[in-house]
């Protein structure tokens, strides 16, 4: 069943928001709204689909409308060359349907979960590390927000360890296609595969998991107390590696299978 | 305990079949010259009419390129592992600044680095099928820097080939494999596209057929000239990816109860971004050989091993040095 | 063709002065050792921390001449081959 009728905010058009983003428009959503703030680098050309060589050095959301507009010219698209900011997150979120968070840090990781559970909306979160790729659905009001699961962010000033930038192009692009198509399906009225629990694969060993993600009991995002903050986001000019999160302890397992944790 | 030599896919019908040989000496060079010794199959291939190993023999000792290791005279250890990776004509392309820069990424992923980046640049894929969900396939594989990547379709594109990850309205009417090269060539410029050449010898193969029956007929070409491929069937509720490098399972033996045949749902790109992934590890790192299968059905993967059916043309042969026919053959 | 033994990364941002630092280090054999010249802040931060986490030594950070500003000269002496992430 086409979801023309429904539109989604892809937060980020690279990694991850540039293949959710060509899976909804094949799959007929009926509004996207593309948010990100950086412009095309040399090194987004191993696995970002949606720019080419000729690309380089344009703003990124300019040449992914361009692109998806050429691939699909019905397609009713707001490009918005902005930063998603605590200031700006909930007008954004307010006028979507479903928003399916594309960004690569964790400080938007978490704003973006907080602030779609302030306003009732589902949330598809996606995060892939060197194979590693999870994935979660949340649910406002029925199942847990990221902050149930994680407790929240790295304190600033823990730097990533550089070889944490490792990732091989067709595993962020799988990662992004499965939540394009849990968007679509979740516009379809469905409910989401990744709903309440999240899937975490690893691309080497091929294995999956799925780990419950239950509303925990004094979670201050789903209260709806939590003030939306930017703290320790990076600025647009840096390009920092994609972000997966591991769990605070006594929550979920720790680390995804398979990686050196 | 001796030096195992590994043996690319295009050699091994000149060493018994094997995917790895035992060899004695105490330097590159004394290994390579018994290789030849035992196996007198592989001297054209490695050495040169004055008997010297060829220039363009890729050579990589426990995963380090000889040539950053002392060169054909470096010394070697019992129970090292020597790689033989045989070049294109011209010679095995190098990881230049440009290549650096833009698979700066990748390099840092275990299993890929700079020489599973060279790999992936010596390596000549054929991708068979260049649909709708062919098209994100392509993209990662040329992104990723597969170095010579081959499109084979020669269908015309309808209107349901158009609106994926490659191709848009414009494509239609045209070659669907023309139409990709010429979609997918603005992506990459450090890498060869072209449309396949009838006789090319592909070191890899993608099958993302339209048909099982045409999966199953180009997996088994494939299979017989002894080529690692990956297979994807995409149905309604997701599909199947199947991996089988050489000696594997064959795709029949893999599949199992596959495909409802009904068209693919739009995750079905997401198979073909994972069918990519299969490959480019399968090229770029040699310590993957097990055949798998990944079912995605609604959103989740799920992988098993695959088992050879009983009975199978795929079983391989006994090795021609074991009379016995006891030798445990891969997979 | 020779590996560097020494490289001068000064020019460059993370994370690609760990890209340059790996690929160097990949290229050498176990045991052998690799000159980093890193600008201060998130290069000299990260890199070293990195090559540790990666198996490799850490065997000297010292200050280049002219003192911390000009940089810092890294040496790392490679480790053993990682162990492949087990497949089951």
């Amino acid at each position: 069943m086409p979801p023309t009728s429904k539109s989604v905010l892809v937060i980020g058009v690279g990694g991850l928001g540039g293949p959710a983003l060509l899976t909804l428009a094949a799959g007929g959503v009926g509004r996207l709204v593309l948010v990100d703030c950086d412009a095309v680098e040399t090194s987004n050309l191993n696995r970002q689909p949606l720019f080419t060589e000729a690309d380089l050095g344009r703003r990124k959301v300019a040449a992914a409308a361009e692109r998806l507009r050429a691939l699909h010219p019905d397609l009713e698209l707001e490009p918005l060359d902005q930063r998603f900011d605590a200031a700006g997150a909930e007008a954004l979120i307010r006028g979507v349907d479903i928003v399916v968070d594309g960004s690569d840090n964790f400080a938007t990781k978490f704003l973006a979960s907080d602030a779609a559970t302030r306003c009732g909306k589902i949330l598809v979160h996606g995060g892939v590390l060197r194979s590693t790729a999870q994935l979660l659905t949340v649910v406002p009001g029925q199942t847990g927000c990221l902050r149930c699961l994680f407790e929240g962010p790295p304190p600033p000033g823990q730097v990533p360890s550089c070889a944490e930038a490792g990732i091989v192009g067709a595993m962020s692009g799988f990662a992004g296609a499965l939540m394009g198509a849990e968007a679509l399906r979740l516009a379809a009225g469905e409910r989401g595969a990744y709903a309440g629990r999240m899937l975490i694969f690893d691309g080497r060993s091929g294995r999956s998991r799925l780990v419950l993600v239950r509303r925990r009991p004094g979670c201050a995002a789903c209260a709806g107390s939590l003030e939306l903050s930017d703290a320790a986001a990076p600025a647009c000019e840096a390009a920092p590696p994609a972000a997966v999160a591991t769990p605070a302890a006594g929550t979920a397992p720790a680390g995804p299978a398979g990686s050196p944790g | 305990m001796p030096v195992t030599v590994l043996i690319p896919s295009p050699l091994r019908e000149l060493a018994g079949r094997q995917r790895e040989v035992a060899a004695q000496g105490a330097t590159v060079r004394q290994v390579l010259a018994d290789l030849v010794a035992s196996h007198p199959g592989l001297r054209g291939a490695l050495t040169d009419d004055r008997g010297e190993p060829r220039r363009h023999l890729g050579l990589f000792l426990n995963d380090l390129d000889v040539r950053a290791a002392g060169g054909l005279d470096a010394p070697v250890a019992d129970g090292d592992r020597l790689a033989l990776v045989p070049a294109l004509a011209g010679g095995a392309p190098r990881l230049g600044e440009e290549g650096i820069a833009r698979w700066a990424r990748q390099l840092l992923v275990p299993g890929f680095g700079a020489a599973g980046q060279e790999r992936l640049l010596a390596s000549r894929v054929r991708v068979i099928g260049a649909d709708a969900v062919a098209g994100a396939a392509l993209l990662y594989l040329a992104q990723a820097g597969v170095g010579t990547l081959w499109i084979d379709d020669p269908e015309a594109a309808a209107p349901a080939d158009a609106g994926g990850w490659l191709l848009g309205p414009k494509a239609v009417g045209q070659l669907r494999g023309e139409a990709a090269v010429e979609a997918l060539r603005p992506f990459s410029s450090l890498i060869e596209i072209s449309p396949y050449p009838i006789g090319g010898v592909p070191t890899a193969v993608l099958i993302v057929a339209t048909s099982s029956a045409q999966s199953l007929a180009t997996a088994e070409v494939a299979r017989r000239t002894g080529v690692p491929h990956v297979v994807v069937e995409a149905d309604a509720e997701g599909g199947l990816v199947a991996t089988i490098p050489v000696g594997a399972p064959c795709y029949a033996c893999s599949r199992g109860a596959a495909g409802a045949g009904r068209p693919p749902a739009p995750a079905a790109t997401g198979l073909a971004a994972l069918a990519a992934h299969e490959l480019l590890m399968l090229i770029a790192d040699p310590s993957l050989q097990a055949g798998r299968r990944f079912e995605l059905i609604r959103g989740v993967p799920s992988m098993r091993a695959t088992a050879r059916l009983s009975g199978c043309a795929c079983s391989p042969p006994p090795p021609a040095s074991d009379p016995d026919g006891a030798g445990a053959g891969p997979g | 063709m020779t590996s560097p033994r020494r490289l001068d990364l000064r020019a460059h941002a993370c994370p690609m002065t760990w890209v340059k630092t790996c690929i160097a280090l990949e290229r050498l054999a176990a045991g052998e050792e690799l000159e980093v010249w890193l600008s201060a802040g998130e290069p000299v931060d990260s890199v070293p921390r990195t090559a540790a986490e990666e198996g490799h030594q850490v065997v000297s950070l010292s200050p280049l001449d002219g003192g911390a500003p000009s940089g810092w000269r890294l040496v790392l002496r490679k480790g053993m081959a990682e162990a492949r992430l087990a497949l089951p």
